[in-house]
């Protein structure tokens, strides 16, 4: 809680400054890439810095973006696999965190802890083993390819156990006596208790797979399963050099989806992230 | 409804034992309060019944049928939690519907939207919406059906919870203290609907309260639970009048019995106290006596004993005068008086207690109840004692 205090509000104002010039910090480089998006490329090479363009060249700059790359078809990509992804990092974790969470059984903090320790192993370590096993498979350059790896997010499994334990086990024991299974309780019962939750890992999950260039970039050889990261590069490797005004637009372009759902979801966003006491 | 019993069952967590050969059966249609002091394994034992405990060693009959093998859901026992247990994300129509729902329609009828269009599901459904209006009726939640349990009060949602367990017609109902969330007042209230509740439906009730007030008033039969043991069971009288040890008798009983230490003389085997002959012939075993307040008289004359009035409160339709004793001062003796007998008025002055010697129950060192009777009432100084 917060003290009353007298200087309460020159504290608030403090605070505020504090937060002030830390977003401008954070919004400056997206400021500037919408505003380079609406620029002429003579405006751009100029290097003045200007917020607004001294000639409109917008519509130029997002048509160029759309018909210099199937940027659509690139977005449609995205959507495919991080809607994918989201949807069996689900269907892993909701039943992992129940299990962990409200199930008694030997083993069980062994395993928990396994999956803490999980957490620590970052991605890029295990690439190159996926890739080449991914090679073994023969399943390179698919939409499998880029979604098997990510369909168990430990991260995923820790948030949703963490709220899961919140729910009163009352509520459990009293769905099992209306007769409903244990894989029903997840579904029926656990699931819309923590649909914040959900929607907080929702964000997680998407922003970090819809932005992610490393793995498409490394299991991707044809330009039919490009993502939106691997889209918005290919503008930089023309042949006429860097076309900013295009590429600006383009990341523009790819990035309103995200703002967009961000935006939709914010409160119950917030809510899961306090509500697992993570803030 | 169904009998219900419990045979020889006993639980262990880990090394501490919650329940040690439980047995206690439960007739059709009977309201049987469990009852103790918390951490007795009152829950620990309704859970075992239910099916979502289970037990160590020992049966569950319900009916004429074992059920140990059987999944809670297919025991046909309803449950109404202490925290009410109501799913948040659903209306109360949905909540109560539930169980019915569960039973009546499989797996696809229950799809969101496409399952009412499955063949069978339109009728079941309209059978299961009669029957949620009328147990929203009988317990008065009609005008709010369509409100989720985060709206309602806690009086309304612990309605909500009973129409749930009321609804799929079960063999026994299983309440684990559904009243201790709830403001005394509304409690009182509550205590009356359930006990209707049951007359009216003469179902079989098995009720786990650690309030004494709630067995008395709405059990046909009350079952003292001590440490996982089951050490009476008994009607409500019979478990206040003549409890078997020294725990149920101080564990019924509001305000508490007077618990006083005596000597037994070896000529007579009259118990002494604080020195004076009691009129109580006991037990040679005998170690305690204990008196119900309403079984002991307060005089500012003569009495059995003497001491001091150290506290007395007004109730309004009667006053409980407390004294302290003169020959045991670490004992306070508590007594009822009657009416506007003003002793709230009289603290710290003078008092004398005695008592009805028919009405005094002897102890032995292991707290067990042993055999004690009035021996002479004209040698009780200051009390006429009814002749027994
Ligand atoms: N799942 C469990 N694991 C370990 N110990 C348990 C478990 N459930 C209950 N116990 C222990 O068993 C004992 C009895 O618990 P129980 O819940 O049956 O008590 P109770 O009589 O219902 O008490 P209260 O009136 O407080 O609800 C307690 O000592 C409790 O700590
Ligand atoms: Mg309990």
């Amino acid at each position: 809680m917060r003290p009353v205090s007298a200087n309460s509000s020159s504290g608030d104002l403090f605070k505020h400054a504090v937060l002030a010039v830390g977003s401008i910090f954070i919004l400056l480089p997206f400021a500037v890439m919408i505003a380079t998006s609406f620029k002429s490329p003579a405006d751009i090479a100029s290097g003045a810095l200007r917020l607004f363009p001294t000639e409109y060249h917008g519509f130029a700059n997002y048509a160029e973006a759309l018909s210099a790359t199937p940027l659509l078809r690139y977005m449609a990509n995205g959507v495919i696999v991080t809607a994918s992804i989201f949807a069996l990092q689900l269907l892993v974790a909701l039943p992992c965190a129940y299990a962990l969470a409200k199930l008694k059984w030997r083993g069980r903090d062994t395993v928990f802890g396994l999956i803490l320790f999980c957490l620590l192993i970052p991605p890029h370590a295990v690439a190159i083993p996926v890739y080449v096993l991914f090679y073994w498979l023969g399943i390179l350059d698919s939409y499998t390819s880029l979604i098997l790896p990510w369909t168990i997010s430990v991260f995923g499994i820790f948030l949703m156990r963490q709220f899961f334990k919140t729910v009163p086990d009352d509520l459990i024991d009293a769905a099992r006596m209306d007769g409903i299974s244990e894989f029903g309780i997840v579904w029926r019962v656990m699931l819309p208790t923590a649909l914040p939750a959900v929607t907080a890992f929702g964000i997680f999950s998407i922003i970090a797979h819809w932005n992610d260039y490393f793995w498409p970039l490394i299991v991707l050889s044809s330009e039919d399963y490009y993502t939106p990261p691997l889209g918005v590069a290919t503008f930089r490797t023309a042949e006429v050099g860097y076309v900013f005004g295009p590429l600006m637009a383009a990341a523009t372009i790819i990035i309103a989806p995200l703002v967009l759902t961000f935006l939709l979801a914010q409160r119950r966003f917030i809510e899961g992230i306090t509500f697992t006491g993570m803030k | 409804m169904a009998e219900v019993q419990i045979r020889n069952v006993s639980k262990r967590f880990g090394t501490t034992t919650v329940l040690e050969n439980a047995s206690l059966t439960i007739s059709k249609g009977e309201f049987v309060s469990l009852i103790g002091p918390s951490g007795c394994g009152k829950s620990t034992l309704l859970r075992i019944i239910s099916g979502l405990e289970v037990q160590d060693t020992g049966q569950i009959v319900i009916g004429d049928r074992t059920v140990d093998d059987l999944r809670p859901s297919a025991r046909n026992l309803a449950m109404v939690f202490q925290s009410y247990a109501l799913y948040p994300h659903l209306n109360v129509a949905s909540n109560i519907a539930m169980p019915l729902r569960m039973q009546r329609l499989n797996g696809f009828q229950r799809l969101p939207v496409i399952g009412r269009f499955l063949p069978g599901s339109a009728t079941a459904n309209d059978g299961i919406a009669r029957q949620v209006r009328d147990a929203a009726e009988m317990l008065d939640i009609s005008h709010l059906l369509e409100r989720k349990p985060g709206q309602l009060s806690g009086g309304q949602r612990q309605r909500v919870a009973v129409g749930r367990a009321l609804v799929r017609d079960p063999a026994a109902f299983l309440l684990d203290e559904p009243l201790s969330n709830l403001d005394a007042k509304l409690r009182v209230h509550m205590r009356t609907e359930i006990a209707q509740l049951h007359r009216r439906l003469k179902a079989t009730f098995i009720y786990v309260t650690h309030d004494q007030v709630e067995a008395m008033t709405m059990s046909d039969r009350i079952a003292v639970m001590m440490d996982g043991d089951i050490i009476q069971v008994g009607t409500p009288d019979e478990v206040y009048d003549q409890p078997v040890d020294i725990r149920v008798a101080e564990f019924i009983g509001s305000p508490k019995i007077n618990v006083v230490p005596v000597d037994i003389e070896a000529a007579r085997g009259m118990a002494v106290l604080a020195g004076a002959a009691s009129g109580v012939v006991t037990d040679p075993s005998a170690v305690s006596l204990g008196i119900r307040p309403e079984a002991i008289t307060v005089s500012s004359s003569s009495g059995l004993a003497a001491g001091i009035v150290e506290h007395a409160e007004n109730l309004g339709s009667e006053e409980y005068v407390q004294v302290r004793l003169d020959a045991l001062p670490e004992i306070v003796i508590t007594a009822r008086a009657g009416h506007g007998t003003g002793w709230t008025r009289r603290i710290g002055s003078a008092a004398h207690v005695s008592f009805d010697g028919n009405r005094a129950l002897a102890f032995d060192s292991a707290g067990r109840r042993v055999a004690c009777r009035a021996y002479a009432p004209r040698h009780v100084g200051g009390k006429a004692v009814a002749n027994g």
